[in-house]
Protein backbone atom coordinates (compact mmCIF):
# COMPACT_ATOMS: atom_id res chain seq x y z
CA UNK A 1 0.00 0.00 0.00
CA UNK A 2 1.23 3.43 -0.76
CA UNK A 3 -0.19 6.89 -0.58
CA UNK A 4 0.52 9.55 -3.10
CA UNK A 5 0.71 12.99 -1.63
CA UNK A 6 0.89 16.38 -3.25
CA UNK A 7 2.34 19.09 -1.12
CA UNK A 8 4.35 22.24 -1.23
CA UNK A 9 7.39 20.29 -2.27
CA UNK A 10 5.71 18.52 -5.16
CA UNK A 11 4.46 14.92 -5.51
CA UNK A 12 5.82 12.14 -3.40
CA UNK A 13 4.90 8.77 -2.01
CA UNK A 14 4.52 7.55 1.52
CA UNK A 15 5.12 3.78 1.77
CA UNK A 16 5.87 1.12 4.30
CA UNK A 17 9.58 0.44 4.24
CA UNK A 18 8.94 -3.27 3.65
CA UNK A 19 7.54 -2.71 0.19
CA UNK A 20 9.66 0.22 -0.73
CA UNK A 21 10.74 -0.31 -4.29
CA UNK A 22 12.82 2.63 -5.21
CA UNK A 23 13.48 2.22 -8.91
CA UNK A 24 13.09 5.58 -10.56
CA UNK A 25 12.61 7.26 -7.23
CA UNK A 26 14.76 8.80 -4.59
CA UNK A 27 14.38 8.75 -0.84
CA UNK A 28 13.68 12.02 0.85
CA UNK A 29 15.73 12.47 3.97
CA UNK A 30 14.09 15.18 6.00
CA UNK A 31 14.13 16.04 9.64
CA UNK A 32 10.96 15.67 11.72
CA UNK A 33 9.90 19.28 11.51
CA UNK A 34 10.25 19.26 7.74
CA UNK A 35 8.18 16.04 7.49
CA UNK A 36 5.45 17.45 9.72
CA UNK A 37 5.24 20.64 7.73
CA UNK A 38 5.04 18.73 4.48
CA UNK A 39 2.41 16.27 5.71
CA UNK A 40 0.09 18.94 7.08
CA UNK A 41 -0.14 20.55 3.69
CA UNK A 42 -0.51 17.23 1.89
CA UNK A 43 -3.08 15.38 4.03
CA UNK A 44 -5.86 17.94 3.80
CA UNK A 45 -7.87 16.28 1.01
CA UNK A 46 -6.60 12.71 1.24
CA UNK A 47 -9.27 9.92 1.52
CA UNK A 48 -9.25 8.34 4.98
CA UNK A 49 -9.23 4.74 3.81
CA UNK A 50 -5.90 5.06 2.07
CA UNK A 51 -4.19 6.34 5.15
CA UNK A 52 -5.91 3.67 7.26
CA UNK A 53 -4.61 0.99 4.91
CA UNK A 54 -1.16 2.52 5.04
CA UNK A 55 -1.13 2.62 8.80
CA UNK A 56 -2.31 -0.98 8.91
CA UNK A 57 0.56 -2.01 6.69
CA UNK A 58 2.81 -0.14 9.02
CA UNK A 59 1.73 -2.28 11.96
CA UNK A 60 -0.25 0.45 13.53
CA UNK A 61 -3.78 -0.92 12.86
CA UNK A 62 -5.27 0.74 15.87
CA UNK A 63 -4.30 4.12 14.80
CA UNK A 64 -7.13 6.54 14.77
CA UNK A 65 -7.34 9.07 12.06
CA UNK A 66 -8.19 12.00 14.22
CA UNK A 67 -6.56 14.94 12.73
CA UNK A 68 -4.89 16.11 15.89
CA UNK A 69 -2.53 13.14 16.23
CA UNK A 70 -2.24 11.93 12.66
CA UNK A 71 0.70 13.99 11.56
CA UNK A 72 2.62 13.26 14.74
CA UNK A 73 2.09 9.51 14.34
CA UNK A 74 3.20 9.57 10.72
CA UNK A 75 6.28 11.55 11.65
CA UNK A 76 7.11 9.01 14.35
CA UNK A 77 6.68 6.12 11.91
CA UNK A 78 8.91 7.84 9.36
CA UNK A 79 11.51 8.57 12.01
CA UNK A 80 11.40 4.93 13.12
CA UNK A 81 11.87 3.82 9.51
CA UNK A 82 8.55 1.99 9.21
CA UNK A 83 7.38 4.46 6.60
CA UNK A 84 9.49 6.05 3.93
CA UNK A 85 9.05 9.06 1.72
CA UNK A 86 10.02 8.74 -1.91
CA UNK A 87 9.95 11.17 -4.72
CA UNK A 88 10.04 10.39 -8.38
CA UNK A 89 13.30 11.55 -9.86
CA UNK A 90 13.06 15.06 -11.36
CA UNK A 91 9.45 15.18 -10.24
CA UNK A 92 9.77 17.77 -7.56
CA UNK A 93 11.95 20.26 -5.78
CA UNK A 94 14.39 19.20 -3.12
CA UNK A 95 13.86 21.09 0.08
CA UNK A 96 17.55 21.26 0.88
CA UNK A 97 19.29 21.56 -2.45
CA UNK A 98 18.88 24.23 -5.09
CA UNK A 99 17.57 23.16 -8.41
CA UNK A 100 20.46 22.10 -10.60
CA UNK A 101 21.26 24.53 -13.39
CA UNK A 102 19.97 23.82 -16.83
CA UNK A 103 22.42 21.96 -19.01
CA UNK A 104 24.47 24.44 -21.00
CA UNK A 105 24.94 24.34 -24.69
CA UNK A 106 28.39 24.76 -26.21
CA UNK A 107 28.09 28.50 -26.84
CA UNK A 108 27.30 29.14 -23.20
CA UNK A 109 30.36 27.14 -22.10
CA UNK A 110 32.62 29.38 -24.18
CA UNK A 111 31.05 32.53 -22.73
CA UNK A 112 31.74 31.32 -19.24
CA UNK A 113 35.49 30.96 -19.81
CA UNK A 114 37.30 33.50 -17.71
CA UNK A 115 40.33 35.82 -17.83
CA UNK A 116 42.85 37.49 -15.54
CA UNK A 117 45.18 40.46 -15.96
CA UNK A 118 48.02 41.63 -13.74
CA UNK A 119 49.82 44.96 -14.12
CA UNK A 120 53.20 45.42 -12.45
CA UNK A 121 54.07 49.04 -11.79
CA UNK A 122 56.73 50.89 -9.84
CA UNK A 123 56.21 53.37 -7.02
CA UNK A 124 55.86 56.18 -9.57
CA UNK A 125 53.03 54.18 -11.21
CA UNK A 126 55.10 53.45 -14.29
CA UNK A 127 54.82 49.94 -15.77
CA UNK A 128 57.61 47.48 -15.03
CA UNK A 129 58.31 45.51 -18.21
CA UNK A 130 60.01 42.13 -18.53
CA UNK A 131 59.77 41.09 -14.88
CA UNK A 132 59.59 37.33 -14.29
CA UNK A 133 56.42 35.79 -12.83
CA UNK A 134 54.75 32.45 -12.20
CA UNK A 135 50.99 31.98 -12.21
CA UNK A 136 49.14 28.82 -11.19
CA UNK A 137 45.70 28.85 -12.84
CA UNK A 138 42.51 27.57 -11.14
CA UNK A 139 42.85 24.23 -12.95
CA UNK A 140 46.30 23.72 -11.40
CA UNK A 141 48.27 24.38 -14.57
CA UNK A 142 51.32 26.64 -14.28
CA UNK A 143 52.28 29.54 -16.53
CA UNK A 144 55.65 31.29 -16.36
CA UNK A 145 57.08 34.22 -18.29
CA UNK A 146 57.82 37.92 -18.05
CA UNK A 147 55.52 40.91 -18.19
CA UNK A 148 55.24 42.54 -21.60
CA UNK A 149 56.64 45.96 -22.45
CA UNK A 150 53.58 47.53 -20.84
CA UNK A 151 54.19 45.62 -17.60
CA UNK A 152 51.14 43.39 -18.15
CA UNK A 153 50.42 39.67 -17.81
CA UNK A 154 47.07 38.53 -19.22
CA UNK A 155 45.45 35.16 -19.74
CA UNK A 156 42.12 34.66 -21.50
CA UNK A 157 39.90 31.60 -21.78
CA UNK A 158 40.89 30.18 -18.43
CA UNK A 159 38.69 28.49 -15.82
CA UNK A 160 37.08 30.71 -13.22
CA UNK A 161 38.50 30.70 -9.71
CA UNK A 162 41.62 31.82 -7.93
CA UNK A 163 45.12 32.05 -9.40
CA UNK A 164 48.34 31.96 -7.39
CA UNK A 165 50.67 34.69 -8.61
CA UNK A 166 54.37 35.12 -7.76
CA UNK A 167 57.12 37.46 -8.86
CA UNK A 168 59.67 34.71 -8.83
CA UNK A 169 62.82 36.82 -8.55
CA UNK A 170 61.53 39.41 -6.10
CA UNK A 171 61.73 39.23 -2.32
CA UNK A 172 58.47 39.21 -0.38
CA UNK A 173 59.17 42.69 1.04
CA UNK A 174 59.87 44.23 -2.36
CA UNK A 175 56.38 44.02 -3.90
CA UNK A 176 52.78 44.36 -2.79
CA UNK A 177 49.26 44.24 -4.14
CA UNK A 178 47.76 47.68 -4.68
CA UNK B 1 70.50 33.67 6.88
CA UNK B 2 70.91 32.18 3.42
CA UNK B 3 72.59 34.41 0.90
CA UNK B 4 75.93 35.18 -0.71
CA UNK B 5 78.84 37.56 -0.40
CA UNK B 6 79.18 40.10 -3.19
CA UNK B 7 82.38 42.02 -3.88
CA UNK B 8 81.42 45.52 -5.03
CA UNK B 9 82.86 46.82 -8.26
CA UNK B 10 83.06 50.31 -9.76
CA UNK B 11 79.64 51.44 -10.98
CA UNK B 12 77.72 49.44 -8.36
CA UNK B 13 75.91 50.67 -5.29
CA UNK B 14 74.14 48.81 -2.52
CA UNK B 15 70.90 49.90 -4.16
CA UNK B 16 71.81 48.57 -7.59
CA UNK B 17 72.98 45.24 -6.18
CA UNK B 18 69.85 44.95 -3.99
CA UNK B 19 67.57 45.73 -6.93
CA UNK B 20 69.26 43.20 -9.19
CA UNK B 21 68.84 40.57 -6.46
CA UNK B 22 65.11 41.34 -6.05
CA UNK B 23 65.48 43.18 -2.76
CA UNK B 24 64.81 46.54 -1.26
CA UNK B 25 67.98 48.47 -0.44
CA UNK B 26 67.10 48.34 3.28
CA UNK B 27 66.74 44.53 3.29
CA UNK B 28 70.33 44.17 2.12
CA UNK B 29 71.98 47.07 3.93
CA UNK B 30 70.29 46.28 7.26
CA UNK B 31 71.16 42.56 7.18
CA UNK B 32 73.04 41.59 10.33
CA UNK B 33 75.88 40.24 8.20
CA UNK B 34 76.55 43.79 6.89
CA UNK B 35 77.10 45.38 10.31
CA UNK B 36 80.84 45.80 9.70
CA UNK B 37 80.32 47.43 6.31
CA UNK B 38 77.71 49.80 7.74
CA UNK B 39 80.23 50.94 10.32
CA UNK B 40 82.94 51.43 7.69
CA UNK B 41 80.91 53.27 5.04
CA UNK B 42 78.07 54.88 7.04
CA UNK B 43 75.99 55.34 3.84
CA UNK B 44 74.78 52.65 1.41
CA UNK B 45 75.08 55.21 -1.39
CA UNK B 46 78.85 55.51 -1.27
CA UNK B 47 80.82 52.29 -1.12
CA UNK B 48 84.19 51.39 -2.55
CA UNK B 49 85.19 48.80 -5.12
CA UNK B 50 86.24 45.69 -3.24
CA UNK B 51 83.84 46.23 -0.34
CA UNK B 52 82.08 42.94 0.41
CA UNK B 53 78.31 43.08 0.74
CA UNK B 54 76.16 40.23 2.04
CA UNK B 55 73.08 39.71 -0.17
CA UNK B 56 70.33 37.57 1.40
CA UNK B 57 68.50 35.04 -0.74
CA UNK B 58 65.11 36.51 -1.73
CA UNK B 59 62.05 34.92 -0.17
CA UNK B 60 59.26 34.50 -2.72
CA UNK B 61 55.57 34.94 -1.91
CA UNK B 62 52.26 33.95 -3.55
CA UNK B 63 49.28 36.26 -3.97
CA UNK B 64 45.82 34.74 -4.48
CA UNK B 65 44.13 36.58 -7.35
CA UNK B 66 40.55 36.10 -8.55
CA UNK B 67 39.84 35.60 -12.24
CA UNK B 68 37.66 38.09 -14.10
CA UNK B 69 39.61 41.04 -12.71
CA UNK B 70 42.60 43.25 -13.37
CA UNK B 71 45.07 43.29 -10.49
CA UNK B 72 47.85 45.81 -9.86
CA UNK B 73 51.09 44.85 -8.15
CA UNK B 74 53.71 47.37 -7.14
CA UNK B 75 57.43 46.64 -7.28
CA UNK B 76 58.71 48.60 -4.31
CA UNK B 77 62.03 50.40 -4.16
CA UNK B 78 61.91 51.65 -7.72
CA UNK B 79 62.37 54.05 -9.30
CA UNK B 80 65.48 55.38 -7.66
CA UNK B 81 66.00 59.14 -7.61
CA UNK B 82 68.94 61.14 -8.85
CA UNK B 83 69.31 64.36 -6.88
CA UNK B 84 71.83 67.00 -7.83
CA UNK B 85 72.08 70.59 -6.65
CA UNK B 86 73.35 73.11 -9.15
CA UNK B 87 75.11 76.27 -8.02
CA UNK B 88 76.27 79.22 -10.05
CA UNK B 89 78.92 81.36 -8.39
CA UNK B 90 77.90 79.80 -5.10
CA UNK B 91 74.24 80.65 -5.54
CA UNK B 92 71.50 78.09 -6.24
CA UNK B 93 70.66 77.76 -9.90
CA UNK B 94 66.98 78.13 -9.10
CA UNK B 95 64.04 77.35 -11.42
CA UNK B 96 66.38 76.68 -14.31
CA UNK B 97 64.99 74.74 -17.26
CA UNK B 98 67.04 71.70 -18.23
CA UNK B 99 67.08 68.72 -20.52
CA UNK B 100 67.76 65.48 -18.68
CA UNK B 101 69.05 62.45 -20.55
CA UNK B 102 69.15 59.06 -18.83
CA UNK B 103 70.25 55.95 -20.70
CA UNK B 104 69.18 57.52 -23.99
CA UNK B 105 65.77 58.76 -22.80
CA UNK B 106 65.35 62.55 -22.90
CA UNK B 107 63.11 64.57 -20.58
CA UNK B 108 62.53 68.22 -19.81
CA UNK B 109 62.37 69.71 -16.36
CA UNK B 110 63.50 72.55 -14.19
CA UNK B 111 65.37 72.85 -10.92
CA UNK B 112 63.44 73.84 -7.83
CA UNK B 113 63.76 77.14 -6.02
CA UNK B 114 66.88 75.93 -4.26
CA UNK B 115 68.67 74.66 -7.34
CA UNK B 116 67.87 70.95 -6.88
CA UNK B 117 67.25 68.56 -9.74
CA UNK B 118 65.30 65.42 -8.77
CA UNK B 119 64.66 62.83 -11.45
CA UNK B 120 63.40 59.24 -11.18
CA UNK B 121 65.91 56.78 -12.62
CA UNK B 122 66.39 53.04 -12.79
CA UNK B 123 68.64 51.71 -10.00
CA UNK B 124 70.75 50.29 -12.82
CA UNK B 125 70.96 53.46 -14.94
CA UNK B 126 74.50 54.01 -16.10
CA UNK B 127 74.95 57.59 -17.27
CA UNK B 128 73.04 60.80 -16.89
CA UNK B 129 73.39 64.10 -18.68
CA UNK B 130 71.96 67.49 -17.72
CA UNK B 131 71.89 70.31 -20.26
CA UNK B 132 71.09 73.92 -19.48
CA UNK B 133 70.33 76.27 -22.33
CA UNK B 134 72.28 79.49 -21.96
CA UNK B 135 70.51 82.75 -22.72
CA UNK B 136 72.55 85.07 -24.94
CA UNK B 137 74.20 87.72 -22.81
CA UNK B 138 73.27 91.24 -23.81
CA UNK B 139 76.33 93.47 -24.05
CA UNK B 140 75.41 97.09 -23.35
CA UNK B 141 78.55 98.27 -25.19
CA UNK B 142 77.63 96.40 -28.36
CA UNK B 143 76.35 98.69 -31.13
CA UNK B 144 74.88 97.31 -34.27
CA UNK B 145 76.48 98.63 -37.41
CA UNK B 146 74.15 101.07 -39.18
CA UNK B 147 72.79 99.87 -42.45
CA UNK B 148 74.66 101.28 -45.40
CA UNK B 149 71.76 102.76 -47.28
CA UNK B 150 74.05 104.14 -49.94
CA UNK B 151 75.52 100.83 -50.81
CA UNK B 152 74.66 99.75 -54.27
CA UNK B 153 74.23 96.15 -55.04
CA UNK B 154 74.14 95.02 -58.55
CA UNK B 155 72.48 91.79 -59.32
CA UNK B 156 70.92 89.50 -56.81
CA UNK B 157 71.38 90.00 -53.10
CA UNK B 158 74.41 88.16 -51.78
CA UNK B 159 73.49 85.15 -49.67
CA UNK B 160 73.14 85.98 -46.02
CA UNK B 161 75.06 83.77 -43.68
CA UNK B 162 72.32 82.09 -41.60
CA UNK B 163 72.68 82.32 -37.86
CA UNK B 164 73.04 78.98 -36.13
CA UNK B 165 69.76 77.65 -34.66
CA UNK B 166 71.67 75.59 -32.18
CA UNK B 167 71.35 77.20 -28.76
CA UNK B 168 74.33 77.45 -26.50
CA UNK B 169 74.24 74.74 -23.89
CA UNK B 170 76.06 73.95 -20.69
CA UNK B 171 76.35 70.19 -20.33
CA UNK B 172 76.98 68.13 -17.19
CA UNK B 173 77.62 64.41 -17.50
CA UNK B 174 77.48 61.94 -14.63
CA UNK B 175 78.75 58.39 -14.40
CA UNK B 176 76.30 57.07 -11.85
CA UNK B 177 77.58 55.13 -8.82
CA UNK B 178 81.18 55.93 -9.66
CA UNK B 179 81.77 58.27 -6.72
CA UNK B 180 84.20 56.68 -4.28
CA UNK B 181 83.95 57.39 -0.54
CA UNK B 182 85.28 60.80 0.51
CA UNK B 183 87.86 59.03 2.64
CA UNK B 184 89.60 57.88 -0.54
CA UNK B 185 91.79 60.23 -2.59
CA UNK B 186 89.78 59.26 -5.70
CA UNK B 187 86.57 60.14 -3.85
CA UNK B 188 87.94 63.51 -2.79
CA UNK B 189 89.07 64.20 -6.36
CA UNK B 190 85.63 63.33 -7.73
CA UNK B 191 83.95 65.77 -5.37
CA UNK B 192 86.49 68.52 -6.01
CA UNK B 193 85.97 68.09 -9.74
CA UNK B 194 82.17 68.36 -9.49
CA UNK B 195 82.46 71.34 -7.18
CA UNK B 196 84.52 73.18 -9.77
CA UNK B 197 87.97 72.93 -8.20
CA UNK B 198 90.01 72.45 -11.32
CA UNK B 199 91.69 69.10 -11.63
CA UNK B 200 91.83 69.28 -15.38
CA UNK B 201 88.54 67.39 -15.78
CA UNK B 202 87.68 63.77 -14.98
CA UNK B 203 91.16 62.72 -16.04
CA UNK B 204 92.42 64.47 -12.93
CA UNK B 205 90.78 61.72 -10.83
CA UNK B 206 93.94 59.67 -10.51
CA UNK B 207 93.66 58.34 -6.99
CA UNK B 208 97.03 59.98 -6.25
CA UNK B 209 97.61 62.99 -4.00
CA UNK B 210 99.43 64.92 -6.72
CA UNK B 211 100.10 68.64 -7.02
CA UNK B 212 96.85 69.61 -8.79
CA UNK B 213 94.92 67.71 -6.11
CA UNK B 214 96.82 69.45 -3.30
CA UNK B 215 96.10 72.82 -4.92
CA UNK B 216 92.41 71.98 -5.27
CA UNK B 217 92.26 70.76 -1.67
CA UNK B 218 93.88 74.01 -0.48
CA UNK B 219 91.35 76.10 -2.40
CA UNK B 220 88.47 74.01 -1.05
CA UNK B 221 89.77 74.30 2.51
CA UNK B 222 90.10 78.08 2.20
CA UNK B 223 86.57 78.44 0.82
CA UNK B 224 85.11 76.38 3.66
CA UNK B 225 87.10 77.97 6.44
CA UNK B 226 89.15 74.88 7.16
CA UNK B 227 92.82 74.84 8.01
CA UNK B 228 94.61 75.06 4.67
CA UNK B 229 96.90 72.01 4.61
CA UNK B 230 96.60 70.73 1.06
CA UNK B 231 96.13 67.31 2.61
CA UNK B 232 93.08 65.07 2.76
CA UNK B 233 92.76 65.41 6.52
CA UNK B 234 89.79 64.32 8.59
CA UNK B 235 88.10 67.74 8.63
CA UNK B 236 88.36 67.96 4.85
CA UNK B 237 87.04 64.40 4.38
CA UNK B 238 84.05 65.22 6.57
CA UNK B 239 83.31 68.46 4.71
CA UNK B 240 83.59 66.74 1.32
CA UNK B 241 81.27 63.96 2.54
CA UNK B 242 78.53 66.52 3.13
CA UNK B 243 78.19 66.96 -0.62
CA UNK B 244 77.34 63.33 -1.36
CA UNK B 245 76.11 61.94 1.95
CA UNK B 246 79.16 59.80 2.38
Amino acid sequence: MLVRLRGLLGEFELRPRTIAESTGREFLHLDSSQVARMLRSALADLPDYRLRALLHDSEDPDARLDEAGLVDRLVRLIARGDLVLLRELHAGISPSEPEPPEPEDEDEVIERLDWIEVLIEDEAHQPVPYIAYKMVLPDGSTRTGTTNKLGIVRYDRIPSGTCQFTLVEVDTKAWKQV
Amino acid sequence: MAGKQHAMSQGESVESVAYAAGHLLETVWDAAENAELRELRTSPHVVHPGDVLFVPAPEPRDESLATGRRHVMQRLGIPSELTVRFLLDGEPRANAAYTFVIDGEERSGSTDGDGWLREPVSPLADRAEVRFTLEPVEDPDYLEEPADDDAFHEGPEPPVEPESDEPLEEVFRFNLRHMDPSTQVSGAQGRLHLLGYGLGGPRGITGKLDDPTRAALSAFQADHELEVTGDLDDATKAKLAEFTHG
